[in-house]
Parts: C-alpha cells; structure tokens; sequence
C-alpha cells in the first residue's frame, strides 16, 4: 500500500472497526501506540533536511541543527502510522485468532514455519506477561519502574522473550508437533461469514495489487493525492468481518424479540 | 530391553570450554523411578533433556556416546519422534504451554499423534481423573495457581501414555503425581501394571528431604 494519508486513516478506522467486535481480554496499549506514532515524527522531523517548506532553522548544533521542514515532519508521521497500522493489524489477529487454529490448519510439511507462525503470535502476550512481572520484581526490590529505568528493564525483558522462545519452540517440538498429520479435537467449522470474509480478503489482495502504482514515492506531498478508487475499494473490502459481525447481531437481537 | 540405554553419553555446551558430563553409562529398566541428585549445575536437567532428544537436536554442541530410548537412538530421532515415547514436563510448566485454556493444552499432543477425537476425549477423561484436575477442565490457563500448572503440565506429558515421564526438579508431589498416574496409566489401558509394562519416572533433583520425601 503506499502512503496516501488517506489511506492510512481508512485503514486505521477500519481496523479499530474489526477488532471492537471480536475482541477480548485487554485494549491494546494505548501509550505503545503512541509511542510508536510520536517517535519517527521526532526523528524525522530533527534529521532529515528534504523538502522545501520550513518549519524552524535551527543554529548549527550537531547533527539536529539546519533546516526543520514540514515536509520530514510529513515523513515521519507517515511512517508512524505505518508502524502503528503494522501493531494494530497484528493486534487484532492476536486477540481474534486462536493459534491453537493457526498450528493446526498448517500442514505438516510447514512445521517449520507453523512453529515460527505461532512463535510469533504467542509472542507478544508471552512478553507483555514478562514486563509485568520484571517491573513488579523491580518494585519489590525498592527500584524505579519509570522511563529511566527503561534500560534496565528492557535488557532482562529481550533476554527472557528469546529464552521463552526458544522454551516455548522445544515444547511444541517435544509435544510431537509436526512428526504426522495432525488431527483435531475440535475441528474448524466454516461458516458463511467466514467465507464472505476469506472471499473479501482475496478481492482486497487482487485490487491491491492491481492498484499498486507504477513508480512508488515514500515521501508524502503537503497536499496528499486522492487515492486512487481501486485502494479504496480493496480497504473497504477489508472491513467485511467487522459488517459480518454487526449484521449476525442484529440478527440475535431480532430474535430476542 | 531395557526402557533407557545410555551408552557412554559425553555432552559439551557450543560456548562451553569443558564437558557437562564425559563417558556416562546407565540403563533404566522398565517401572524404575530413578531419582537424579548432585549440586546445581551438575547436569542433572542436561541428562534429562538428552533423554527426549532435546540434547543436541535444540541445543547443539558435541554430544558423544548414544542413548536409546525404547528402541529409538537419540541421535537419529528428534524430540518430535520420542514425545510420544517419553513424556516430558518442563522445569517451568509456562513454557510448556502451547494452547489457552486446559481442556487443549491437553487434546495437543493427542493431535499431533492423530490420533481420532472420541480416542482424544476418552484419554482427556482418563487423565483429568488420574491427576484430579477435573475442576480445571474448562480454565483458562492464564487463570491458574502455580500448583495448579504443574498439574496440568504432568496432565499433559501423561495423556500421550509414554512409557516414561521425566520431571523436573523440586517436586516430589509431581513426582507423586506422576508415578501414580502413570500406575492408572497400566491399569486403565488394560496392562498388567505401570511396572511391568515399562513405565519409568524420571526425575531431577538435589534437595536431599524431597528425595527422602519422594
């Protein structure tokens, strides 16, 4: 997808639209999110000289002096969003697929891949788990859990999320995963929103494609382009889950009635 | 033949500059509960780990000797062959967790073994009785106590019927827990009994009270 604004916005409405309805557990981390928009627009904004409408010349100070333009400030949150899109759109898979299903829909030529698949999935609850219990351990100990701290909190937190995924890897290996065929217990049934929503995905993936542009630009112009209709149409295609929910519980509330 | 054969079994971390253990022979035989005991640090976990292959299919480094575990060389079958032969309970139950709630952790090794879902249900039933997690069926497992993981852990190794069960260190009521089941284990399935039809126990430790106690 390239990086109209627009785009992104739709895309952002569109995810938050699919995860209210299947979500569970917690939201995700609202000041994570943040973060990751806030922070490319600061390191753009302070290292990139491109473009041509200022915002503030600084005096020559090291590397953040020289010209601030709007169009690196632009930039940045352009690949903020980016990034945060990337979070969310993982987000809303974690707290809306099982990777129970995830593994067992792999065949077992793929158990490779189906641990790394599901490495990856369980890897952000498995880790947030940890920060938690490192910050209490820390709390306990008397020591600081705030934005200086981060250092030495970020370091047990990296080793112990590669130690628990490498555990985590053995246990599928020493569990049998991917020496047969698999079966299941309780085996996926498909329903016909699932299907409306698998056929909206591979619309969505063709007319992606079919749009992409000829030459692509990571830079965002101050006036963004109107995205081209195809785009349009691709992302609304996505949001298929989220009217699929909405429409089976008018249907519940018809017949409560 | 003997459940366990260890054949001169040497072992060398990738990083490491000297040998865990060198020129190690041992058999089990089929019922034996063996009770592993030295200092931390000795390779006791390392010894175990090589028994259902993870050692050196995962970890890497120089592994001499063999060792053969019903039949299987560890050395040509990875721990995804010997899972169903040797069960395997991890020293923290969380890291052995693949699933969300009890009821699939325990149907995953049945699944990987393919086996049909009324075969799984029925094992899924056996093994909530033997280890007295009935009540824990439909939790999920983030909402669980320490004790309570453990249990299922052990669940988990026993509902796959190995022919041995390898514990981790510090629990004599797992290990309790898992000679007992694995006891059920004979007599439900029909076998003479756990003893007699290669059952072993296997367990790490190094307090000397739990060993008494175990």
């Amino acid at each position: 997808m390239d990086r109209n604004p627009w785009l992104q916005g739709l895309l952002l409405l569109i995810l938050v639209n699919v995860w209210l309805p299947y979500r569970r557990g917690r939201a995700l981390h609202l000041r994570l999110g943040l973060m990751l928009g806030v922070i490319p627009v600061l390191f753009s904004v302070a290292l990139s000289r491109f473009g041509e409408h200022l915002i503030v010349t600084l005096p020559a100070i090291p590397i953040v002096g020289g010209r601030w333009t709007w169009e690196a400030a632009l930039f940045g949150a352009s690949s903020g969003a980016a990034l945060l899109l990337t979070v969310i759109a993982f987000g809303v898979l974690q707290s809306t697929v099982r990777s129970a299903d995830l593994i067992s829909l792999l065949p077992p030529l793929l158990y490779r891949a189906g641990t790394a698949f599901a490495l990856s999935v369980a890897f952000a609850p498995k880790t947030v788990s940890s920060f938690h219990a490192i910050v209490e351990a820390r709390q306990l100990r008397g020591q600081r859990s705030g934005w200086r701290s981060s250092p030495a909190i970020l370091l047990p937190l990296l080793l112990t999320a590669l130690e628990q995924a490498l555990q985590y890897g053995e246990s599928l290996d020493a569990r049998g995963y991917g020496n047969r065929r698999r079966s299941r217990y309780r085996p996926i049934s498909w329903a016909a929103s699932d299907g409306i929503a698998l056929l909206s995905a591979g619309i969505a993936l063709l007319l992606t494609l079919a749009a992409h542009p000829a030459s692509y630009n990571p830079y965002t112009n101050i006036v963004p382009s109107a995205p081209s209709i195809l785009s349009v149409i691709a992302l609304l295609l996505l949001a298929a889950p989220a009217a699929v929910a909405v429409i089976a519980r008018e249907d519940h509330a018809a017949d409560r009635d | 033949m003997p459940l366990i054969a260890i054949e001169d079994l040497g072992y060398r971390y990738p990083t490491a500059s000297a040998d865990v253990f060198a020129n190690l022979s041992a058999t089990v035989e089929a019922g034996a509960v063996i009770l592993l005991r030295g200092p931390s640090g000795s390779g006791k976990s390392t010894l175990l780990r090589c028994l259902n292959g993870l050692v050196p299919h995962s970890t890497g480094g120089r592994f001499s000797g063999r060792v053969v575990v019903c039949g299987l060389d560890t050395r040509h079958h990875p721990p995804r062959e010997l899972g169903s032969h040797v069960g395997f309970v991890f020293q923290h139950p969380d890291a052995q967790f693949v699933l969300e709630d009890v009821e699939s952790e325990l149907a995953f090794g049945l699944e990987n073994l393919g086996l049909p879902p009324p075969l799984m249900r029925k094992r899924i039933e056996e093994v909530l009785d033997q280890v007295g997690i009935h009540q824990l069926r439909g939790r999920r497992i983030a909402s669980l106590s320490g004790g309570e993981r453990q249990r299922v852990a052990i669940a988990a190794a026993l509902v796959m019927h190995p022919s041995g069960l390898i514990l981790p260190a510090g629990s004599d009521r797992g290990v309790r827990l898992g000679h007992r089941g694995l006891r059920a284990l004979g007599r439900n399935t029909g076998r003479t009994a756990a003893s007699s039809r290669g059952h072993a126990p296997c367990m790490a430790q190094h307090r000397r009270h739990d060993v008494l106690a175990a």
